[in-house]
């Protein structure tokens, strides 16, 4: 009973309630970055669970190799579908897991901005950008995101920095989230849409997006 | 994620005496705290109605044992509806239904001058603008204002008469103003962020004269108000979507004089500065506010004599309902 309980939490929380966040090794850290959740689990994710990792350099996309001076990283994670059980969560499809009560498809990406000239869009999936400079950006400003879909402006989708959902972007994809924090930032954004029942029942999308603001 | 539900809306209107204004404030289970009295700066949602009730209960204190046309006491009920038609311009129709009382049981009842009034809210981001359709919550932190106009029309009943009792026409216990009267105001807000939300807010209402059936021209004395609250969150569930505010205003009137014929009138008028103490209480997309509101400073322009009037309650009870739809 213990474990079911437990296998329903960790389900309904999967998608949402760990961080991920790039160091400047370009190493993807998988875990609680806010020290009220910290479990003592974080881990690096290796580039097995990596669908692409791309590099903006002088304008330009390109795969990331280790001697790259990236103005921004964005690695796109495997898709990774979530059947629930009476026995546990099963990472297949939900036509492929025997008894599933439900099934999601988890699809998520994150990027760091390095400096000011990576707000450029890698026009891929979910994915959040800047609309002002970082290096202007102090605390207590404003950073102004436009949450994009494909590279398109994309409304409702729900944004969070901290764990604080502080709204969802508007007709043109902005929403502004203020700065209240030095060091890195971690902002989230994340929307669902049916699937198609057989496969699985919903479709999750979660990008972060990190810069550094300094004091 | 937490969901936020940033549009759960309250609207107060304050009622003084006889002069009866309309103020807004709006607020959310997320967001910037509504007050009771000073009005809050935020606009309705764009295609968005509210529903409004209001009733402000005053009782006089008695300085003199003499039964005399003096006021002793009043019921207000303000109705009123709101409608967003773009997220910065709002509309509300305020319907009023008044119930004055003298010491010697003589008085007046039924709906008085309707009012219309606009508001158009803008905001400082980088510059000011006007607010947009979407904010999110730290969007919110911004300092806030509005502006609004607001005219009575003489829609109530101006030949009250009193034919058992042995008095003469009263203009103060008609039902309109006669005339319409303006009022311009001005509100500003600022949210912390958290539990605090400061608000202010400044106006003037001016009547136009007006000639009762027995020839007597009235002409209701200006009024200038200055408001300034602080509300502080106590408690929020976002899972059953309660919000509970505590408020505490501080509410400046200056009244001029009254002129009958063309003449002052003595007592009438004044300086009355009010402290109002309320909760409110948010549940789902329903506000509802009580409070009471207690004239802490006067400087009445003869004092002695303005018993009944502004300045001399012993309280003024509220209480508001909202919803929106």
């Amino acid at each position: 009973m213990k474990k079911t309980i437990l296998t329903l939490i960790i389900f309904s929380t999967l998608v949402s309630a760990h961080d991920m966040w790039i160091d400047t090794n370009n190493s993807v850290h998988y875990g609680h970055k806010q020290s009220t959740h910290a479990h003592g689990d974080n881990r690096v994710l290796s580039q097995e669970k990596m669908l692409s990792i791309e590099c903006l350099e002088n304008g330009k996309t390109t795969t990331l190799y280790k001697e790259h001076k990236c103005s921004a990283t964005f690695f796109i994670l495997k898709p990774v579908y979530y059947t629930k059980t009476p026995y546990g969560v099963k990472e297949k499809p939900k036509n492929e897991t025997k008894m599933p009560i439900s099934s999601l498809l988890s699809l998520e990406s994150i990027k760091r901005i390095n400096s000011n000239s990576g707000l450029k869009s890698f026009n891929k999936g979910l994915e959040l950008t800047l609309r002002n400079k970082p290096s202007e950006i102090e605390i207590g400003d404003k950073a102004r995101l436009i949450v994009l879909f494909d590279g398109k402006p994309k409304s409702g989708v729900r944004v969070a920095n901290a764990e604080r959902t502080i709204g969802v972007s508007d007709e043109d994809g902005h929403v502004n989230v203020r700065i209240k924090q030095k060091g890195l930032q971690n902002i989230k954004a994340s929307f669902e849409k049916a699937g198609d029942t057989i496969v699985c029942d919903k479709l999750v999308y979660e990008t972060t997006l990190n810069f550094e603001v300094n004091e | 994620m937490k969901k936020v539900s940033l549009f759960t809306l309250a609207l107060t209107t304050a009622a003084f005496a006889h002069h009866g204004v309309a103020s807004l404030s709006i607020a959310g289970l997320e967001g910037p705290g509504a007050p009771l009295e000073t009005t809050s700066t935020a606009t309705l949602p764009e295609g968005k109605m509210l529903s409004y009730a209001k009733i402000e209960d005053a009782s006089y204190t008695k300085y003199t044992s003499a039964v005399d046309d003096e006021i002793d006491r009043t019921t207000y009920l303000m109705y009123g509806f709101g409608y967003g038609f773009t997220p910065y311009l709002s509309a509300y129709a305020f319907i009023p239904y008044y119930t004055k009382k003298r010491e010697d049981d003589i008085g007046s009842s039924g709906f008085h001058d309707i009012k219309l009034m606009m508001a158009l809210g803008f905001k400082y981001d980088d510059g000011l603008m006007l607010n947009p359709k979407t904010e999110s919550l730290d969007d919110m932190e911004d300092w806030h204002f509005t502006t609004y106009v607001n005219v009575s029309l003489p829609t109530g009943e101006g030949e009250v008469t009193f034919p058992n009792q042995n008095i003469d026409f009263d203009p103060f216990l008609q039902l309109t103003f006669g005339a319409p009267s303006f009022m311009l105001g001005f509100s500003a807000t600022k949210w912390y962020g958290d539990a605090v939300t400061l608000s202010f807010d400044t106006s003037y209402n001016t009547f136009l004269e007006h000639t009762y059936s027995n020839n007597i021209r009235v002409k209701f004395a200006d009024e200038m108000r200055a408001s300034g609250a602080f509300t502080y969150k106590l408690y929020t569930n976002q899972k059953s979507k309660f919000r509970l505010d505590a408020d505490l205003e501080a509410n400046y009137l200056k009244i001029g004089r009254d002129a009958v014929n063309g003449v002052a009138q003595d007592a009438t008028g004044g300086e009355i500065l009010y402290t109002t103490i309320g909760m409110r209480l948010f549940y789902n997309t329903i506000s509802i506010g009580a409070g009471v509101k207690i004239p802490t400073w006067t400087n009445l322009n003869e004092d002695s004599d303005q018993q009944g009037a502004e300045g001399k309650e012993k309280y003024r009870a509220i209480f508001t309902f909202s919803t929106l739809f």
